[in-house]
């Protein structure tokens, strides 16, 4: 199973991502800054009667399992438990985020990420508090796809998965990789199975709100998601811009 | 199968629509957490009046400080609008709408977002859009500063193109609600006239104009632009409508 679907994320890392040759600006507006990040590749989408099908069966089981029950989680647990859950799961994903500073040279983030585990572990009780962030160690999220990413390899196209969601090629073939490699999915089965079903619930918990934003401001949900995913994982490849500080989870 | 951690369908990607959204609405979802000693300069509820006071900074020399007074004053004005306790929040929010009128760039921005469709536009397509993005800009941003409310505004870094025309403001928002601390960027381009103005507002790497235009685009493609317009027209009747 797992092959296969390697198999066609190799093919579909092959396919030519569309350039778009016309300037998008136009000549009738002024010339575009320099400061303005190039946009054209937010945009490609060779895939996208395909991804636009997956995107709306998404929806589908969306509406009518997830998000009901992260509605459900948000209601019935407080807060202060929400959080102790969310420091459990990133501290869970801490040899991923090792393996992967590691992988890309940063000496300062992998040993960070190695003394978090091992202080939030203890200290931090199985990880449900995250004494090492008070302690100036500061999580960062760290994946395969952004490693290759930063060793150059391109997104490839952007692809919608069933149940997984917006991707491209390459974060596909991250994922892959992060999860064959992560010690914690060689635990029992069942213990792999909550695990990864309270992560779910707990990501679509902390989206409830923004989720709803888009639903209410946005013209096109599909082109707007896509558009944010890209400029999302090409800036955590940039480490937002060369500073290392960036991190987008942490305290939920 | 059971390696495959199946992530929620809609996944992480939303992460990055602080400025489609209210920004607290977003808390957990970035903190990127800058030591208070890296910030130059700071701005908050409590030294906003030394701030004020001394508000000459806004010089008129053409230097490389000129982008930055220019964030740095407009913020001065904008949490000192917020944050002032004698002004009802109607009020609060005509000034910000005229703030915001004045510093940033809708043409321009307006002329970005909708891309190649803006060129095959008829004159009158062109006239009906600008005037509903310029009210759709204002109508959907300008609400949310009261978000901002408590919050400080840092200035991190910034950054001018050699032309001189160009520049970016990276600034970091901390302490509103409970959310973590936000990263922005503002994207400022001389104008014709030479003064600086706003022109893209970057949150977390993800940039308000390029993902309109994603936005935008998507529909005309699909739809046509006229019909995208009207659409446009009963967005902005209704933001109206739920701010009054």
């Amino acid at each position: 199973m797992l092959k296969k679907g390697f198999t066609l994320i190799s093919m579909l890392a092959l396919l030519p991502v569309n350039s778009f040759a016309e300037d998008d600006i136009g000549k009738s507006a002024e010339e575009v800054p320099a400061v303005i990040i190039a946009a054209q590749e937010v945009d490609a989408d060779p895939l996208e009667g395909f991804n636009r099908g997956v995107y709306k069966f998404n929806e589908t089981v969306d509406n009518i399992l997830l998000e009901p029950v992260a509605r459900t989680y948000r209601a019935a647990i407080p807060k202060w438990g929400r959080e102790r859950v969310g420091n459990a799961l990133n501290n869970l994903s801490s040899p991923v985020v090792f393996a992967n500073s590691v992988l890309q040279g940063d000496v300062d983030q992998s040993f960070a990420t190695f003394w978090r585990f091992v202080i939030n572990s203890t200290l931090g009780v199985g990880g449900l508090f995250d004494v090492a962030k008070e302690a100036g160690l500061k999580p960062r999220k760290e994946d395969f796809g952004q490693t290759i990413g930063k060793y150059g390899v391109g997104s490839g196209p952007y692809i919608v998965l069933p149940f997984i969601g917006p991707t491209t090629a390459r974060d596909a073939v991250g994922k892959a990789v992060d999860s064959i490699s992560n010690p914690f999915n060689y635990l029992t089965p069942a213990a792999v199975v909550t695990i990864n079903t309270v992560d779910v619930v707990d990501e679509r918990e902390g989206l409830l709100d923004t989720i709803d934003e888009i639903e209410e401001t946005s013209f096109d949900p599909y082109s707007t998601i896509r558009s944010a995913y890209i400029q999302h994982r090409a800036n955590l490849i940039r480490n937002g811009e060369g500073s290392s500080e960036k991190e987008n989870w942490g305290s939920k | 199968m059971i390696f495959m951690r199946i992530k929620a369908c809609v996944c992480c990607i939303f992460v990055g629509f602080i400025f489609v959204m209210p920004m607290p609405a977003i808390s957990g979802f970035f903190s990127s957490e800058k030591d208070n000693n890296e910030a130059s300069d700071v701005i908050s509820a409590e030294d906003q009046a030394d701030a004020i006071t001394g508000g000459g900074a806004s010089g008129e020399e053409k230097s490389s400080g000129e982008a930055e007074s220019f964030v740095m004053d407009l913020s001065d004005k904008v949490l000192s609008i917020i944050n002032d306790t004698n002004t009802s929040d109607e009020e609060k929010e005509k000034k910000l709408r005229e703030f915001f009128v004045n510093s940033v760039d809708t043409e321009w921005m307006g002329k970005f977002v909708l891309g190649r469709y803006f060129r095959t536009a008829s004159e009158e397509q062109k006239q009906q859009y600008m005037t509903l993005y310029h009210d759709y800009l204002i109508w959907s941003y300008v609400p949310r500063f009261k978000e901002y409310k408590g919050g400080s505004f840092y200035i991190i870094k910034v950054k001018e193109e050699s032309s001189g025309n160009d520049a970016i403001v990276q600034t970091e928002m901390r302490g509103i609600k409970e959310s973590p601390n936000i990263r922005v960027d503002y994207m400022m381009h001389r104008n014709g006239d030479g003064n600086f103005k706003i022109i893209d507002i970057v949150g977390e790497g993800i940039s308000l104009i390029t993902t309109q235009r994603s936005d935008f685009g998507g529909m005309i493609s699909q739809k046509g632009l006229d019909y995208f317009i009207s659409k446009l027209e009963s967005k902005v009747n209704s933001l109206k409508k739920k701010s009054a």
